[in-house]
């Protein structure tokens, strides 16, 4: 008796709940998943938010959908997108966010990354990116070589071999980098081309807001600072004058030694930067199969990179920023808690001591 | 048992033995309406004999040549090899005759013998079916316990195998042997043994696999505790790791006790393959059982709870084959499993020739149609027959339908709470399997090792020269071990 | 069923349990609750560790001295019939609401990342049945299901490769840049993540091999610190120090940063899996309530058993104000640093006790 009253009252309690629970809505083809997200500046407080859905096949014959709303609060606009779409709005498998440069520059980037951070349906591995001009027209734009751009910006911003100049920042990178008292956080930055998209170049942000953008070439080197250990390939224009070299060197693996003088007061960092490529292209009056004419390449290789890289530090000095982060190896010695203040004061007063040792493994299988 | 009741009638021994006609005509009363008994008077030389038998048990050549031959031509021969009953009652001169004896009533002299003379007609030794294999030896168990025991104690030649009988069925008188070997056994092994046969209760046993189910320590178990194989080469393996075999008559099972989960998925064959392909296949079993009642819950929990678990490309190829079923996943998958399980039952039900043709009905015209019907999607298609097809990769077929039945509460709670209700589950599963005992030992061992040479002989299984020590699962005795083997 | 006062735990059992029982949802927190200390707080852990190996000490100790009885029997031999029934009914509360906060915390972090758009309810009530399913065993059972769980769980711990791999191995210097507040508002927060081998008070008469007891409980303590050690480790070297204080659930945010070809969000298969940790320790402070209202009633029966789980669920399920939640709950961690230190006393009164027997 005691034992069918159990099962009754179970049974009952299972009944109860399974009639009160609603409907599971979750269900992939009742959502609308948002692949990218793009912003653009209207005014300071609102915000041009254009979303992009991608659609099944089956429903219809677009590939993606984009919603295009006006809001100051991003929940809000989302609440807007889902009556326009019809369905509710999902962000759990979004890819991309992108920034209009005009929004990196006068609005608050951190703010709206930090919004999706704290959504927990939002994965931290989403890729952050500015945009030159507008970021609505990538998503709206219609590439005849791109069938869905959706898939198509996740591809360009995973990090791969030829593009790690990159710094491929994600959402976790981004607020990582913003919320440290050490070091700013870069993003890349995607130029429209007439029928693709690329990475120009990368924008470095102080405080949420972007300052400049670097090259390629000097962002490959930040990346090299960083302890990336396999770099982007690297042109090289060796100019004397008389003699004009150009080089192209790539599988480039590096090592990198930096140490601090630990003195607030003085502050030295020695930076020991070790390369190793192979050389595959190569125009110039050498003749590489000669020991002393290889030696002699090397070395102007390493003083050449020797002087971009002192030319970088010096230019992320004038901008006062410091994406590597070389407090770090000061605030690892000091006592107490490191701030802002601190990390500028090392930036304005810092002495860099930089060495290159480049590295020449072979030059192809050709003599 | 049933006998009990003809002493009962006042036939104690004196009383049949002075008054013989009366025990005859008794036999005769009990076996009225038995229309295969056959009372034959014979003639002899000198005197006038009886035979009792049944006609169904006895095959008429067999007879002829082992009593009426020898009775008309020496007598003297028949009487040495007949056995003559210590104690003449009605009772056990019946329960002779049901065993397939023959009585032979000598009238003169006033004596019962009886000849074993059982001669049933039986199938052959053949492949085994359900639990076939490529290498090793193929005979299998026959319906016939006679035949069964030979085909063990071929292959242990030892005296301390040992068989003990018991007769169970209140109304079958079903004959059991339960066999061991002496001083490798446990002792309490075998005790629980007896004691579970000797205390059971029921009217008729047709396959050993109710008497499996009726020693079982935890009944409400969805998984079998005994194993049940009719592989005589299984059976010789598990006696000498000093379990307990159960073998009866009329069934072509026997029942292995006790048993470990892992015991379900290994097969003989493994021991004759090279380890590593064991290892791989073993793997492939264990993991497998997993997998087919993890795989449909998934795609419930991933499309319809938690699509950001998803990369990218697989939502989209999902989404895509989705887009035209109307219900949601659960009705989809349990809709999909069930028409898999009607295919799989009437397959069985079937003639084999037509079962095939079921088979490819199935598989390619509703599967086709289906999806492009837009019941369901394609990719599940593809799942419910990986799980179907993983299903049947224990070499237990009752394991097999064990995970059959498992996967449905899976699917079911993954359709409540997703990857959540999936794991309790899971936890449900696991702490059910950790605490099942078979025989009272923990039914998990050796995943949770009873000793750590165990493990030489799990999921992995090491160099047969590695697995010189007893599995620790029947916690056999372990102070006599190989040099008294060959003692006779 | 239990089988009084026999011997069943062997010596895995004892660390399986001690380890499991510890580590429960804290550890999904604890490198936010330890974020007062900033970066410096990834040794910890070990620190931690010693310490609770030390108040292990007496637990250990009080315990051998009363082989046969568990934590419920010594109070009433100790402090006498009615000190030590009240004394129990409070052991009773603490473990009924610590249970509550551990079920509670797990299941709302479940309805915020696996079933956004759910009640609680469901997942409590096959979450409770499960567990008074487990808990119908002894606590043999339940030692078994924790070794199982162990290693159904432990690999997880292989997916903060990919944070450690992000991260950076700078942020370990400097190692004690902290002051004295901050160290105890930090260990004040943090050693909640120890509590739960205390539990081995109640378990202890089971033991088989009870002079081994001190030796397996350090080495299960040893296992949880280790494990400890890894994720305050990674999570240390994966964020900054704002996202430390600001981020909840840092080890989601780590498994977050796994990238799987096949698999996007290792976070929601880990924090599901993670129902194993949760079951096994609130098993343990469920079998400890259970006991209580035996022996406080002096009689065993199942229907204790279930009385225990119906409060439990009704203490989760009814939506109490979530600041008098909060304060409830806090209080329940407070006590449980009480609970700890507990068995110094005990020590000292069983001293006192016995030296007074003497002198008689």
């Amino acid at each position: 008796m005691k034992r069918f009253i159990f099962f009754a009252f179970l049974i009952s309690l299972l009944g109860t709940v399974g009639c009160t629970q609603k409907k599971p809505s979750s269900s992939v083809e009742d959502l609308s998943m948002v692949s990218s997200i793009a912003f653009d500046y209207i005014s300071e407080d609102e915000v041009r938010m254009t979303v992009s859905i991608p659609q099944s096949t089956g429903d219809s014959q677009e590939i993606t959908q984009n919603y295009t709303v006006n809001t100051s609060l991003i929940q809000d606009g989302f609440t807007e997108v889902s009556s326009q779409a019809g369905k509710m709005i999902a962000l759990s498998q979004l890819r991309t966010i992108l920034f209009s440069e005009e929004y990196a520059r006068k609005g608050d980037v951190t703010v709206i990354a930090k919004h999706f951070y704290r959504d927990a349906t939002v994965g931290n591995n989403i890729h952050l990116a500015v945009v030159k001009d507008k970021a609505e027209d990538i998503l709206k734009g219609s590439f005849p070589n791109i069938p869905s751009i959706n898939t198509y910006l996740h591809d360009l911003l995973q990090p791969k071999m030829h593009t790690s100049f990159s710094p491929f920042t994600t959402l976790h990178d981004f607020i990582n980098a913003e919320t440290n008292t050490v070091s700013h956080s870069s993003m890349p930055y995607l130029e429209k081309k007439e029928d693709s998209i690329k990475i120009a170049s990368v924008t470095l942000f102080d405080g949420g807001k972007m300052l400049e953008t670097v090259s390629r070439k000097q962002s490959s080197f930040i990346q090299a600072l960083k302890g990336l250990d396999k770099l982007a390939p690297l042109d090289i224009t060796l100019d004397k004058g008389s003699d004009k070299e150009e080089l192209h060197i790539e599988l480039i693996e590096n090592k990198v030694k930096i140490r601090s003088n630990k003195s607030l007061d003085s502050p030295q960092v020695s930076i020991r930067i070790k390369l190793q490529g192979s050389l595959v292209e190569y125009k110039g009056n050498k003749d590489l199969s000669k020991d002393e004419d290889f030696a002699k390449l090397q070395k102007d290789i390493s003083k050449h990179v020797e002087q971009e890289v002192k030319d970088l530090l010096e230019k992320l000095r004038k901008l006062e920023v410091d994406p590597v982060g070389f407090s770090e190896y000061f605030r690892m010695y000091y006592k107490g808690k490191w701030n802002e203040k601190l990390t500028e004061k090392i930036i304005a007063s810092v002495e860099y001591n930089v060495s290159v040792d480049f590295d020449l493994l072979n030059t192809g299988i050709l003599k | 048992m049933s006998f009990s009741e003809s002493d009962k009638n006042g036939f104690s021994n004196e009383t049949s033995i002075q008054n013989d006609n009366v025990l005859l005509d008794a036999i005769k009363n009990k076996l009225n309406e038995v229309e295969d008994a056959v009372f034959k008077n014979i003639q002899t030389a000198d005197e006038l004999v009886t035979i009792i038998y049944l006609s169904s048990l006895i095959e008429k050549l067999t007879l002829h040549r082992t009593v009426i031959a020898p009775l008309l031509t020496n007598k003297e021969d028949l009487l040495k090899s007949a056995e003559v009953p210590e104690k003449v009652n009605i009772s056990s001169i019946l329960s002779s005759i049901t065993e397939g004896n023959t009585i032979v009533y000598f009238q003169s002299k006033n004596l019962f013998s009886t000849v074993n003379t059982y001669s049933p007609p039986t199938s052959s030794i053949a492949n085994s079916d359900t639990e076939s294999t490529v290498s090793g030896p193929r005979d299998a168990f026959t319906e016939s316990l006679q035949t069964n025991l030979s085909l063990v104690k071929r292959r242990i030649q030892n005296t301390r195998l040992k068989n003990r009988d018991y007769i169970i069925g209140t109304e079958t008188n079903t004959k059991v042997s339960v066999l061991y070997i002496e001083k490798i056994v446990n002792d309490n092994n075998l005790t629980k043994v007896i004691n579970k046969i000797e205390a059971i209760d029921y009217r008729g046993f047709n396959d050993i696999t109710i008497l499996a189910q009726l020693m079982e320590d935890h009944q409400f178990s969805p998984f079998p505790q005994y194993q049940v194989t009719e592989r005589p080469d299984m059976v010789t393996s598990s006696l000498i790791d000093g379990r307990v075999v159960i073998m009866m008559n009329n069934s072509i099972g026997a029942v292995i006790c006790p048993s470990s989960f892992l015991g379900f998925f290994m097969s003989p064959e493994d021991y004759y393959n090279r380890w590593t392909t064991a290892t791989l296949l073993r793997c492939i079993r264990f993991f497998g059982f997993f997998l087919t009642i993890m795989l449909t819950p998934f795609y419930i929990s991933a499309l319809s709870h938690h699509p950001e678990m998803l990369p990218y490309e697989v939502l989209k190829s999902l989404y895509e084959s989705r887009s035209r079923v109307p219900f949601p996943p659960v009705i989809e998958v349990l809709f999909m499993e069930l028409v898999i399980e009607v295919l799989r039952e009437a397959g069985s039900r079937m003639p084999t020739k037509i079962g095939q043709t079921i088979g490819i009905v199935g598989g390619i015209v509703i599967g086709t149609a289906a999806v492009e019907a837009g019941l369901v999607s394609n990719i599940l298609i593809v799942l419910v027959a990986i799980s179907a097809l993983l299903s049947f990769l224990p070499p237990s077929y009752k394991m097999s339908n064990a995970s059959r039945f498992v996967r449905y509460i899976f699917i079911l709670s993954a359709g409540f709470f997703g990857l959540y209700g999936q794991m309790i589950a899971f936890a449900w599963l696991i702490y059910h399997l950790v605490n099942l005992t078979s025989l009272g030992t923990p039914f998990m061992s050796p995943v949770i090792p009873r000793k750590w040479t165990d493990l030489l002989d799990s999921i992995v299984l090491a160099p047969t020269s590695f697995l010189k020590h007893k599995k620790g699962v029947a916690s056999a005795e372990s102070k006599k071990v190989l040099p008294e083997n060959r003692e006779e | 069923m239990d089988q009084n006062q026999t011997k069943v735990l062997n010596g895995y059992h004892v660390v399986f349990l001690v380890h499991l029982v510890m580590s429960g949802n804290i550890l999904l927190t604890l490198p936010n609750l330890l974020s007062p200390l900033g970066f410096s707080q990834w040794w910890f852990p070990l620190l931690f560790g010693v310490i609770a190996n030390l108040l292990l000490i007496p637990m250990i100790w009080i315990a051998l001295k009363y082989k046969q009885h568990n934590l419920f029997a010594i109070h009433e031999l100790l402090l006498g019939k009615w000190l030590g029934r009240s004394l129990n009914g409070f052991l009773i509360l603490y473990a009924v609401l610590t249970l509550a906060s551990v079920v509670e915390g797990y299941l709302d972090l479940i309805q915020i990342i696996a079933l956004p758009d759910r009640t609680i309810i469901g997942p409590l009530i096959v979450f409770m049945l499960l567990l008074v399913y487990i808990v119908n065993g002894d606590i043999k059972s339940i030692a078994r299901f924790c070794i199982i769980s162990f290693f159904l769980v432990v690999w997880i711990l292989f997916f903060l490769k990919w944070a450690i791999g992000e991260g950076d191995i700078k942020h370990i210097l400097p190692l004690f840049n902290f002051t004295r507040q901050e160290f105890f508002t930090a260990t004040k927060n943090g050693f909640i993540a120890m509590s739960g081998f205390e539990i081995i008070l109640f378990y202890f008469p089971y033991i088989i091999c009870q002079k081994k007891a001190f030796k397996q409980a350090s080495l299960g303590i040893w296992i949880t610190v280790s494990v400890y050690f890894v994720t305050v480790f990674a999570s240390v070297m994966y964020y900054s120090e704002w996202q430390l204080e600001n981020v909840m659930y840092p080890v989601l945010y780590l498994l977050n940063a796994v990238t799987l070809p096949f698999l996007e969000r290792v976070d929601v298969l880990a924090i599901s899996l993670w129902v194993f940790l949760i079951l096994t320790t609130a098993a343990a402070f469920l079998w400890v309530a259970k006991k209580g209202l035996d022996s406080i009633r002096d009689k065993e029966k199942k229907s204790h058993l279930y009385i225990i789980a119906a409060i439990v669920f009704g203490i989760v399920s009814i939506p109490f104000p979530a600041e008098y939640q909060k304060m409830v709950y806090e209080r329940v961690y407070y006590s449980n640093y009480g609970f700890m230190i507990w068995p110094s006393f005990l020590c000292i009164i069983h001293l006192l006790k016995t030296k007074k027997e003497v002198v008689k």
